[in-house]
């Protein structure tokens, strides 16, 4: 995650009222996500039927008002499934953005500070990780652990912490020369305190515009690589695997490969809708 | 500006980067020796007897000192070997030599085509900031982005390749001609989720520098002070386009690997993929050499062209 | 600027028609009823071991190396027993123990030279050799070629295996001396006397892709065999891909397809061999919980194979003893297999600790009919109370788990190559049953007395004692019989698919209309 797309996606100017336009595209984004979430946790109900239970009378069912998105190789609900998988996919996307966010942030003011041997420590550390490309590096990490959600978190905070971790220090390199820092350092402010009242008030809001467009590549990664049968395996649900499962029979009964596509590309589109919502907002 | 300072900032990258790819390469080596499977059970098979399988041990260095190991391997890689695949078939250095081109092949079809569509909804959105058509382009661009790049393949091959006949479905070609059809519609599924990167960069760019044309003729026209001032002050700073390359790069070779599994490219990522799927190790400590490789290299000239080009640059 | 926006306007349609244009249109399967070309293309997902047939160990080998180096006999198209290849007749004298081979004299290698017994005698020598291979040709004492076309080989103990081993793809016949190459030299553009000569082997590996042409010196020749100029083997992981390259007539034939794939296709596209790959479980006596016979029995009645096989519709039958079926000699055990779920229960509640059972199944995750038939029986053991976690793995952890007995449950398919039930029998005999912790003595008896008779009555009463031993241990279980079926295009004539994973390629014409 070098270079996250919302670091560069929708660097919008709007000239009139930024805030309402932007406020508007974050409610719908996080209500979706919400949405979602919940339903995910409830799939069972909502669909009447259960994302796991296997029923050799029913398989390959197409879509209908009793199965909506028609069902599986083992007569499993599809719609079931694509629900209950976003329990699976949302938490691990979010966490696989929050994650290296929290570690780089607090990796990147270690390194502005600590301008000695830590420092630069962390800085090649960076360069280090930056070597790979990141999905690259995610493949290799997760051969290293073996297949499974947490080997897909640590490559993902692996990977991806780099880029908080130099904003951060940017900031912080920049601030510590600023004379107010230095007079509240002079008045007997600790490091901690400077850093939560002054550091962090300035890097966050690009590092809450990175994160949100790292849950995209997040998921994107995640469902690849189940996709791969290097994520999350059954009886785990995940849209990734799913698509594999389901892509043998893509001629014939192609709903069991494109319903959970579908909504990957709905989360992405609801996760753009914050990040660019966020964006206008902090802009304001 | 003396041209000496910036050999030696080239020299000083290039030192950089060679300690760099050692740590790479120990860090790689180190963690390959607490995977998990017997790795001479994978080169013997379940039928091998102990033996053979003390053998083949022998054979892949197995039995030494993990340090011998390591050393060893830096000695093979220096001179070229990367060892032979798990079932002994193949060297991977034949393997990287015979992915490389498939991989660059597509990388280059990909640029293309990532430059092409990237700045084509570039101007069109730019030609009028939120407007219809750059609402248009920007929700297109979210798709984009959210979109699979491993479903998009599947998609295409079959809503594309099956129907139409034009291009193979997966594989890839022995003729110029046959390798271009085959790197289209990997190409076209990659680019769709790396061009909307690249496209909001230039349309920010376009419009910057609509607006401080602007912003002369406004000022010239006598309106000043902090409003106009606000957008050129706290404006971002662009991302300078080469840098931006660079990063592209990298996230290119990162969809690369999803693509070549997709529609079966004998490429590097493919390679990667079934070496992680097979646990086949000799292979991926090749792959990841390469590829961290290829990535300091870009970096490197990435920062190279840079520091030609802006005299600022002067660490 | 206003003609460069209009420029990059049309340049940004087509792109996006490009990109966009991938909705819907299912078009026809493209398999015509003719072909251009006389070329025979093959997909298969299994790359092959190598060029040697000491390596020869999977599948893709198994259909590849009979088609460069031909063996001295061939499977029956029926899988009923072998038939002459390079070898017209074989003698066996059990008391001598000698086999005598006698070669026929048309056949020659790819390079013009004719197949004599003196290559033969070598190739025997080099299997026996082989590191990797070499033991199950350890019977052989030696090899003498007594005149132009006759080979004598002399055994160590009785043994009846041989002629069915010469079928297996590690008995590929060889020039003598490797016609004055190394073995580097030879394997790397090797010469043999089957069918197809070696042209090409590129991207060796998972995506390889092999090139053969006709042998003009194959013993078929006077017949017109083989009937097709080229043969192209293109290996992808990716099944469904190949299933769409197949539809879309980029493929004339799919090895290995699975029920998955095959139900995509149309009936006449697709030939099921008789079902002879067993799939098994294995249970792990060692363990505490598997220690009690009770439990291993209860597992077994409660697994209702019918809806295992279910799953893979006409392409699985479910299974009656361990071993697998349609394979000469094999047999069933006295009592077959049972869904019982009441008798499950009973036993369940005989057993000695009643404490709940959770046993983790360590399986080959890539594979998608074995994740399927796992999730499946992860539900019908829970209906007797045994709580099944599932460790999807690659199959070479599956079996470094088993080797080293890291395992409660582990599925694993023993396969026949040949048309001999003792191939899986062996199998099983020096890797499943020490794993497992089973008694071995009752097998080990019967294999040597069924591979040292030519009694067809006494290996079949040997080999349904093993059954029958393997039920009332229960280490092992069966689970279904498969078929391992092929996709054919229409104008392909004359394949016929032999249960062993192997066809006779020099049979396989393609109508092209001229």
């Amino acid at each position: 995650m070098a270079l996250a797309p919302a670091q560069v996606l929708g660097r919008r100017r709007v000239r009139r009222d930024p805030g309402a336009t932007g406020t508007a595209a974050l409610v719908t984004g996080a209500v979706l996500l919400a949405l979602l979430l919940a339903a995910s946790f409830v799939s069972g109900a909502l669909t009447g039927h259960d994302p796991a239970l296997t029923d050799l009378t029913a398989r390959f069912r197409p879509p209908s008002p009793q199965h909506w998105f028609g069902t599986d190789q083992l007569g499993r609900d599809v719609f079931a499934r694509v629900l209950v998988a976003a329990g699976t996919d949302l938490p691990l996307a979010l966490l696989g953005a929050a994650v290296p966010a929290v570690i780089g942030i607090v990796l990147g003011a270690l390194a502005g500070y600590a301008r000695g041997w830590i420092g630069t420590a962390v800085m090649r550390l960076a360069d280090l990780i930056q070597a790979f490309p990141s999905y690259i590096l995610l493949i290799v990490l997760v051969f290293l652990l073996g297949p499974g959600a947490g080997s897909f978190l640590v490559g993902a905070a692996v990977g991806a912490w780099v880029t908080y971790a130099r904003l951060v220090r940017g900031v912080v390199l920049r601030l510590r020369e600023l004379d107010y820092v230095r007079a509240a350092q002079a008045a007997g402010l600790g490091h901690t305190r400077v850093l939560l009242r002054h550091v962090l008030p300035n890097a966050l809001p690009q590092a809450v515009v990175y994160a949100a467009s790292d849950i995209v590549l997040a998921l994107s990664y995640l469902a690849a690589l189940s996709y791969l049968g290097l994520g999350i395996q059954a009886p785990g649900i995940e849209w990734g695997q799913m698509i594999a499962d389901g892509q043998p029979f893509l001629r014939n009964q192609w709903w069991v490969s494109v319903m959970p596509g579908l909504a990957i590309i709905l989360v992405g589109v609801a996760v753009r809708l914050i990040a660019g919502g966020l964006e206008r907002r902090l802009q304001r | 500006m003396i041209h000496s300072g910036r050999f030696g900032f080239v020299g000083r990258r290039l030192l950089q980067a060679i300690p760099l790819t050692l740590v790479l390469l120990l860090l790689v080596f180190a963690m390959l020796k607490v995977v998990p499977g017997d790795p001479a059970m994978q080169v013997a098979g379940p039928r091998a007897s102990a033996a053979t399988l003390q053998a083949i041990r022998v054979q892949l260095g197995l039995d030494q000192p993990v340090w011998e190991q390591f050393l060893h391997y830096l000695g093979r890689i220096a001179t070229g070997d990367f060892g032979t695949t798990a079932t002994g078939s193949t060297k991977v250095g034949t393997l990287i030599a015979s992915g490389a081109p498939v991989t660059l092949v597509l990388l280059a079809v990909s640029t293309v085509f990532t430059v092409l569509i990237a700045g084509a909804t570039a101007l069109l959105a730019a030609r009028r900031p939120d407007g219809l058509v750059d609402r248009m382009i920007n929700v297109m661009a979210a798709f984009g982005v959210g979109v699979p790049t491993f479903w998009l393949g599947i998609v295409l091959l079959a809503g594309v390749a099956l129907p139409t006949g034009a291009f193979p479905i997966g594989g890839w070609g022995d003729t110029p001609a046959t390798v271009l059809r085959a790197a289209v519609l990997p190409a076209l599924a990659l680019s769709v989720s790396v061009a909307p990167v690249l496209m909001a960069s230039l349309r920010s760019g376009i419009v910057e520098a609509r607006r401080s044309e602007y912003h002369a003729a406004a000022q010239a026209a006598g309106v000043r002070g902090w409003k106009l001032t606000r957008g050129f002050v706290l404006r971002n700073a662009a991302v300078p386009p080469v840098s931006l390359l660079a990063a592209l790069t990298t996230l290119l070779l990162s969809g690369a690997v999803v693509v070549e599994s997709t529609f079966g490219l004998p490429g590097l990522g493919l390679s990667l993929t079934q070496a992680a799927q097979n646990r086949d190790f000799n292979v991926i400590q090749g792959l990841t050499l390469v590829f961290s490789l290829a990535v300091v290299v870009v970096n490197l000239v990435g920062d190279v062209l840079v520091a030609f080009l802006d005299p600022r640059v002067m660490v | 600027m206003n003609n460069w926006t209009k420029l990059a306007a049309a340049i940004a349609a087509v792109a996006l028609v490009a990109g966009c244009g991938s909705g819907g249109g299912a078009g026809d399967s493209g398999t015509g009823a003719v072909k251009a070309s006389n070329d025979l293309v093959i997909g298969r997902t299994v790359a092959v071991d190598g060029m040697s047939g000491d390596s020869c160990y999977g599948a893709g080998s198994i259909s590849t190396m009979p088609m460069i180096y031909g063996n001295l006999l061939t499977n029956k198209p029926d899988g009923s027993g072998v038939q002459a290849g390079i070898a017209a007749s074989y003698d066996y004298d059990a008391s001598a123990r000698t086999y005598t081979f006698h070669l026929r004299e048309d056949a020659g290698f790819s390079n013009g030279s004719p197949v004599t017994a003196a290559d033969v005698a070598f190739s025997f020598e080099q299997w026996r050799d082989g590191k990797t291979s070499g033991a199950y040709y350890d019977m052989i004492k030696s090899a003498e070629a007594t005149d132009g076309h006759t080979v004598v080989v002399r055994l160590t103990r009785p043994d009846t295996f041989l002629p069915a081993l010469l079928t297996w793809c590690t008995s590929t016949v060889y020039p003598d001396r490797y016609a004055g190459k190394t073995p580097e030299e030879f394997f790397a553009e090797p010469i043999g006397a089957g069918p197809f000569a070696f042209v090409s082997w590129q991207n060796p590996g998972p995506s390889e892709t092999i090139t053969l042409k006709k042998n003009p010196h194959y013993y078929g020749a006077p017949n017109g065999e083989p009937h097709v100029d080229t043969v192209i083997t293109k290996t992808s992981a990716d099944a469904a891909q190949q299933m769409l390259a197949f539809q879309g007539g980029q493929l004339d034939l799919i090895e290995q397809l699975t029920a998955d794939e095959g139900n995509q296709l149309a009936p006449e596209q697709v030939r099921i061999p008789q079902p002879s790959q067993a799939r098994d479980l294995m249970l792990n006596s060692k363990r505490p919980a598997l220690a009690d016979l009770a439990l291993r029995k209860a597992i077994s009645a409660a697994i209702d194979r019918q809806a295992l096989a279910s799953v893979q519709q006409g392409y699985a039958v479910p299974a009656e003893g361990i071993l697998p079926t349609n394979v000469p000699n094999s047999v069933p055990p006295t009592k077959p297999y049972t869904y019982d779920l009441a008798a499950a229960k009973a036993l369940m509640a005989e057993r000695a600790d009643t404490k709940p059972v959770t046993l983790a199944i360590g399986f080959d995750g890539s594979s998608s009919t074995v994740s399927t038939m796992v999730q499946l029986l992860r539900d019908q053991l829970a209906k007797i109370g045994v709580e099944v976690t599932l460790k999807p793995t690659d199959s070479a952890t599956v079996y470094s788990m088993g080797s080293s007995g890291d395992f409660d449950m582990l599925i694993s398919d023993p396969s026949a190559i040949s048309p001999t039930v003792f191939d899986p029998i062996s199998f099983v005999l020096t890797a499943w049953y020490p794993w497992t912790g089973a008694d071995t003595k009752l097998m080990k008896e019967k294999f040597t007395t069924g591979t040292s008779t030519t009694e067809d009555a006494v290996k079949d009463a040997a080999v349904r004692a093993i059954q029958d031993d393997a039920q009332e241990q229960s280490t092992v279980i069966g689970l279904v019989n498969m078929s391992t079926a092929f996709a054919v295009a229409g104008y392909v004539e004359g394949f016929t698919a032999t249960p062993f994973l192997s066809y006779d390629a020099a049979a396989i014409r393609i109508r092209t209309g001229r």
